[in-house]
This record gives C-alpha cells, structure tokens and sequence, in this order.
C-alpha cells in the first residue's frame, strides 16, 4: 500500500453566490486553500463572513457556484448527489453545533448510523460503536436516548458518531457554541485527543482560546481568507 | 436491511401509536432526514426508511385490527343467530388493500424527503 497523498482538501478559486429574489450574496469570493492531512484548523472571522459557507463546502453538504474542490485526491465537482453522499460517509465526520444526534434512535443506533451507510458487517459496527463511545466516556450511556443526556453528553456521542468510521476529515461548525465552558472544554480536549492520534480537524469557533489549539488559523473576512496564523506544534 | 433496522421502524410504530410521535413531516422529522443525508444516507437510503416505517405503522394497525375482528366475530356469533365463520378471506384482502393504499400514499412524502437538502443540519433553518 503506497503512503496516501499529504494533501488533504485543496480549494482553487472557490466562490458561493446565493442568489434569493433579485439579491445576490456573494458569501464566498474565490477562495484558494490548502490542507494537509494531520492539520488541525481553525476558521475565524465576523458573522456572515462566510464560515459557516466554507465549511459546507469542505464537508460536500454544499456546492460551490464556481471554482474546484478535491478531497483526498478526488476532484468533488461536479458528483451527483449519490456520489456526495458515499464522499461524505467515508472521508468525512461531523459535528454541529446543535449535536444533531436523531431523538427516536439510541446512543448506540446513533454512532452506527454512519457506518450502516457503508454497509459494513454488523459485528464491525458494534465492535466500532463500542471503541468510539469508550474513546469518549460514553459507553455507559449505549442504550440510552439522546433527550436523557446533558448537553455535553450529547456532544460527547456526537463526536463519537463522526469518529466511528475513522474518516480522515473532521469538520465542527462551533462545536462548543452551546455548551457551556466546562463541557467545552471537555469536547475540545476530544477533538485535541484527535488531532493527537493522526485526525485533520477543520474546526470554526469563536473562542480565541480554543483556537490555539489548532496548528493554523484561517481568518474569513467578506467571503475571502485575509490571513492566517501558524503555529508550531503543540 | 438488518434485524437492527426493523426493530428501529417497529418501535418507531408503536410510539406512533402511543402518540408519543406522530408520523407528520415536523421540523423534527426534516431535520432527522437531513442529519441522515449529512452523515452519508443516499436518497435511496431515505426513501426506503419512510417507505419501511410507512409498511410497519401499517402492519401493526392491520395486526391489531385483524385481532379485534377475530374477537368481534366470535363474541358476535355467541349472541346473534346467522353470523357466519370468521370470513379470512375478506378480512385478508382488505387488509392488503390498506397496506398498498398506505405505500402507495407514502411514496410522495418519501421522494420529498429525499429531496431535503443536507445542509438543513449545518444551518438548522
Ligand atoms: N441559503 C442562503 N441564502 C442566502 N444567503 C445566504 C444563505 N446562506 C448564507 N447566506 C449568506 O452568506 C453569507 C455567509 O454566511 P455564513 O453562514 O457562511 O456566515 P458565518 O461566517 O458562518 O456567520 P456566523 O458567524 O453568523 O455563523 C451571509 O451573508 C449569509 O447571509
Ligand atoms: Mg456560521
């Protein structure tokens, strides 16, 4: 098996235009990015600077109007739907701000869902579901339903849910942006942990202390990357 | 489909029932279709679970309506002179019936929800 490619995400001259009765919003303006598998990357900028919109982009939830996009080599404009959603499955986890974890499934069904989208063997799955909720204290909390745990928690089983499947992309749109500071804290230590044992995290936050953790910082102004910030290892 | 996957759907019918969910296109409901697609569900996928828990909302209701008619039909037959057997027949083809009629309804609301766009979880809005 030859060594994968060290770039990870490669934007040229991406831009999003939403366009909604006679306004257009020019949310993202060609914008050129790079990053390399093992980053861990913060996006920063005002509100309506375009965060949120990179970000869906990166994680193929969204379509850019212009410009290329390729994720682990693959070049992922122009996939049809079907195609986003296996792109999205295998090399990308999630974790949103709202948790995101579905009410009717359990803890367990929860960090499965993912990797019954690949179709993997059950005894895979539970052997992975049961890994990813120990790696995040949750393990004790399997059978239970996402409304009987504390925010924290739920976040906690979310990161669970996004590592499951060992994609080597994390994305998290302000992952702590409901939480309070000690649950915070909690989460951002997982993701540190993550980032430690190999994981690219692409993370967007508003607090300047988490953002330290990260290797490099993004600063989003007006749809464009103004500046960056690097810093060496932790 | 896996053994996991129906019993998800038949519990998800029972609370229906039990009125602790209702079967409506809530937020809620969008927002879990969306998560599903975010995490990597191919519309495929989405239209399949709505059609599934369609089937097993319908499949409990005709079960439990078939049992009321068995026990209907015999305490009817115990007071009333001329009430025949238990007609399986009928009682078959009308419950099949109701299982193509409640697909066939479903089928619309599965292919917009299979539309949904997955960025309703980044953005919830
Ligand atoms: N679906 C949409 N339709 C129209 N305009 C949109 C849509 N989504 C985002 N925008 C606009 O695009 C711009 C960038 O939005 P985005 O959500 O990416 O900002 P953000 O940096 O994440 O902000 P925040 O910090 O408030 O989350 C904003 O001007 C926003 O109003
Ligand atoms: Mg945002």
């Amino acid at each position: 098996m030859t060594a994968p490619d060290p770039l990870l995400i490669e934007l040229r001259d991406v831009r999003k235009i939403f366009t909604t009765d006679e306004m257009e919003t020019h949310a993202l303006g060609g914008v050129e990015l790079e990053i390399q598998r093992g980053e861990y990357v913060s996006i920063e900028g005002p509100s309506g600077s375009g965060k949120t919109t990179l970000l869906s982009i990166l994680g193929l939830l969204d379509t850019p109007t212009a410009g290329t996009y390729r994720l682990a080599g693959e070049l992922c404009s122009g996939l049809s739907v079907r195609e986003s959603a296996r792109v999205r499955n295998r090399q990308i986890g999630f974790i949103f701000q709202t948790f995101n974890l579905i009410g009717d499934l359990t803890v367990q069904e929860n960090v499965e869902l993912p990797l019954t989208y690949r179709g993997m063997p059950a005894s895979e799955r539970r052997d992975r579901v049961v890994a990813a909720l120990e790696k995040v204290g949750m393990a004790h909390r399997a059978k239970h339903l996402p409304g009987q745990l504390s925010g924290g928690q739920q976040q906690r089983v979310a990161v669970a849910r996004a590592v499951a499947g060992s994609p080597p992309l994390l994305l998290a749109d302000e992952p702590t942006g409901n939480l309070d500071s000690h649950n915070g804290d909690q989460v951002m230590a997982l993701l540190q942990g993550l980032h430690q044992g190999g994981a690219t995290v692409c993370m967007v936050t508003h607090n300047p202390e988490y953002a330290r953790h990260a290797t490099r910082t993004i600063h989003l102004f007006d749809g464009s990357i103004v500046d960056e910030t690097r810093r060496g290892p932790a | 489909m896996t053994v996991d996957a129906l019993v998800q759907d038949a519990r998800f019918a029972l609370r229906s029932f039990a009125g602790a969910q209702t079967f409506s296109v809530t937020t809620v409901a969008l927002l879990a279709f969306a998560i599903r697609l975010a995490l990597g569900a191919a519309p495929r996928d989405v239209l399949l679970l709505v059609l599934r828990r369609s089937a097993a909302l319908v499949a409990i209701g005709v079960g439990a309506g078939l049992a009321v008619a068995v026990v209907a039909t015999r305490v009817l037959r115990s007071l009333v002179f001329g009430v025949g057997t238990l007609d399986l027949e009928a009682f078959s083809l009308a419950a099949a019936l109701l299982v193509v009629v409640a697909l066939v309804a479903s089928y619309l609301p599965a292919r917009r929800a299979t539309r949904i766009s997955p960025m309703l979880a980044l953005r919830g809005d």
